[in-house]
């Protein structure tokens, strides 16, 4: 019955408070009796006394309906209450699309206390849905290699075979070990970055030097694969942040730029400043990315439907974590055009004084190949 | 595979002190087929009395153990000044947990799942005890490393190499006939901590390229690639 303890003390308040009321008048009523008998003691009150218990008889056939209103009052001003504790309880029961009813709720504190409520069931809901959809891809990229595995091993050893055949099958298993490895090594980052602990790591660092870094990583592999490799990094741009990680955040960008590259395509690499923002960028010349699945390539473990090789499609989820380790963000710059752009948009450590090279504005968003 | 018997009185030089019986059979059986006797304890308590039995050269110990934490096992070997080499095995891999493993004194520190190779080669270099820069020129059949200038010949033959192809091909020579991971590769000549999955095309274009500079057009393959473990530089297969 805790529903109604709250109501009843309402109610309880409305009574106290009435009565004291009554009684207030009653003595006044009184007071004046009394003085007037004083001052006048010849004359007879007895009209006046009347009048006092006309009043009072009043108050006394009244207070029932005085009751019954203070009744009704408590327990329309708990509606709400009572409204958002229901939706409460479905939600709780695992009706997730339940949401408090705020259309017939007068636009004060209560509205208020149930838009937030109903704004946190929108992020524990979302967060649900996405924890779901986590937890089905991850079993899937984590049972596959380990279904691999396993069959692999039990057709080795099922009959006798040449060393030759077992070291075969051994080195298979190892190079699925390793898929499953990477799976694991992913998630367990991406862990790491949504903790959020990695910012005490942070250090003042320069974005040419990330550039650099990864372009001397993925220049050798461009040129073996008939790709030209461009790298373009304004000097003097500052980021707070962990070179590490926004090196293995524009490594990934290249990488997945390599894959959906065709020979003789090109590939650019670059760092530069807008505005305020330290900009990192990756654009390729390949068939670019359709425009509904902007957004959706950063969600965990999705792939590109029909796109062969290739991890298990965590690559640009960890990118954006790293990015928005940094208080930055990444993004598809042009969806559904050719050659796909990745920008990573950074605060820039410092206010930009005076730019060198100040950011080019011939590199319009347009650009492609 | 099976274990020394821990009554044995051989001259155990590596300790292998791990709960877990089949990363224990897969250490002792690797280390022993490298040429180490081995001693395997899966306890701190049996680990104390090994140490004071067998005096191995070299310890590796596993921070997960039954009956208490292999940090406070090390903290009480330096405690009592041992300059024991330790290498620490964990499964945790979070930097504060590195930093303490060394803090108390490990001189070395894998995560686990660690590739066998790349202990190995930890393992030989502590017990090494000096680095092996002594060999400035390395030889592999007709193969010439010179790290002193950084020069590459076969045959006779001076090989233009790019500074990392130069420092891939050191790296696995110098490890003489041991196969060299990718992970050992990213760790070693990249100086990358975590080898993101991505490293693979990176690597596997300096070994190709290496191939072709150095094995091109001749009957001796040197680069070979385990599939799955990685790669090594021998003469003995053809």
């Amino acid at each position: 019955m805790k529903k109604t303890s709250l109501q009843r003390r309402l109610f309880t308040y409305l009574v106290v408070i009435l009565v004291v009321f009554i009684l207030v008048q009653l003595g006044i009523y009184t007071w004046v009796e009394y003085r007037g008998w004083i001052e006048h003691p010849a004359e007879p009150f007895s009209v006046e006394l009347e009048e006092v218990e006309a009043a009072l008889v009043l108050n006394i056939v009244l207070l029932p309906v005085v009751l019954l209103l203070a009744w009704g009052a408590s327990h329309r001003m708990l509606d709400p209450v009572r409204s958002i504790a229901d939706t409460a309880q479905r939600i709780g029961d695992g009706d997730f699309d339940e949401r408090i009813d705020t259309n017939a709720m007068a636009d004060d504190e209560m509205h208020r206390l149930a838009d937030t409520i109903n704004a946190a069931f929108d992020r524990y809901d979302s967060a649900v849905q996405r924890l779901k959809r986590f937890v089905g891809d991850a079993s899937h990229q984590l049972r596959t290699p380990l279904a691999a595995i396993r069959t692999m091993g039990e057709v080795a050893a099922s009959r006798n075979r040449s060393a030759e055949e077992y070291r075969d099958a051994i080195s298979d298993m190892l190079q699925e070990l390793d898929r499953l490895r990477g799976v694991i090594e992913q998630l367990l980052a991406l862990s790491r970055l949504e903790h959020g602990a990695l910012r005490g790591r942070f250090r003042t660092i320069n974005a040419s030097d990330v550039v650099t870094g990864v372009a001397s990583l993925y220049s050798p592999v461009c040129e073996e694969n008939g790709i030209a490799f461009e790298q373009r990094a304004d000097a003097g741009l500052q980021v707070n942040g962990i070179r590490e990680l926004l090196t293995e955040m524009l490594a990934n960008l290249v990488d997945n730029a390599v894959r959906h590259t065709p020979r003789s395509g090109s590939i650019r690499v670059g760092a530069q400043r807008r505005d305020n923002a330290i900009v990192l960028f990756v654009q390729d010349s390949g068939p670019g990315i359709p425009a509904d699945m902007a957004e959706r390539i950063f969600e965990r473990f999705f792939q590109i439907p029909g796109s062969t090789g290739g991890g298990a499609g965590l690559g640009l989820a960890l990118s954006r974590e790293i990015a928005a380790l940094h208080g930055g963000t990444l993004t598809l710059i042009n969806p559904g055009q050719k050659g796909a752009l990745f920008e990573a948009r950074f605060p820039a450590y410092r206010p930009p004084a005076a730019p060198t090279g100040a950011a080019s504005p011939d590199r319009a968003r347009s650009s492609s190949s | 595979m099976s274990l020394p018997s821990s009554s044995e009185s051989v001259a155990a030089n590596v300790l292998v002190v791990e709960d877990d019986r089949r990363v224990t059979d897969g250490l002792v059986c690797g280390l022993t087929e490298a040429g180490f006797s081995v001693r395997a304890e899966a306890s701190i308590k049996a680990a104390r009395e090994a140490i004071a039995e067998a005096k191995p050269r070299l310890v590796i110990l596993d921070l997960g153990l039954p009956d208490g934490n292999g940090l406070t096992f090390l903290r009480e070997l330096r405690r009592f000044g041992e300059s024991l080499p330790v290498i620490v095995l964990t499964a945790r891999d979070s930097v504060e947990d590195r930093v303490e493993g060394l803090d108390e004194g490990a001189d070395d520190y894998l995560v686990k799942p660690f590739s066998f190779p790349e202990l190995l080669a930890r393992v030989r270099a502590r017990l090494r005890n000096v680095r092996v820069s002594g060999t400035e020129i390395l030889r592999v059949a007709d193969l010439e490393i010179n790290r002193l200038n950084r020069s590459v010949k076969r045959a006779g033959v001076n090989i233009e190499l790019t500074s990392k192809e130069f420092d891939v091909l050191a790296f696995i020579a110098q490890s003489a006939g041991h196969p060299v991971s990718r992970d050992m590769l990213t760790r070693e000549v990249w100086k990358l901590n975590n080898r993101v999955a991505l490293m693979d095309n990176v690597i596997d274009v300096h070994i190709s390229r290496l191939r072709e500079k150095i094995d091109h057009g001749h009957e001796r393959k040197l680069i070979r690639t385990i599939r799955g473990v990685g790669f090594v530089l021998d003469a003995s297969e053809a």
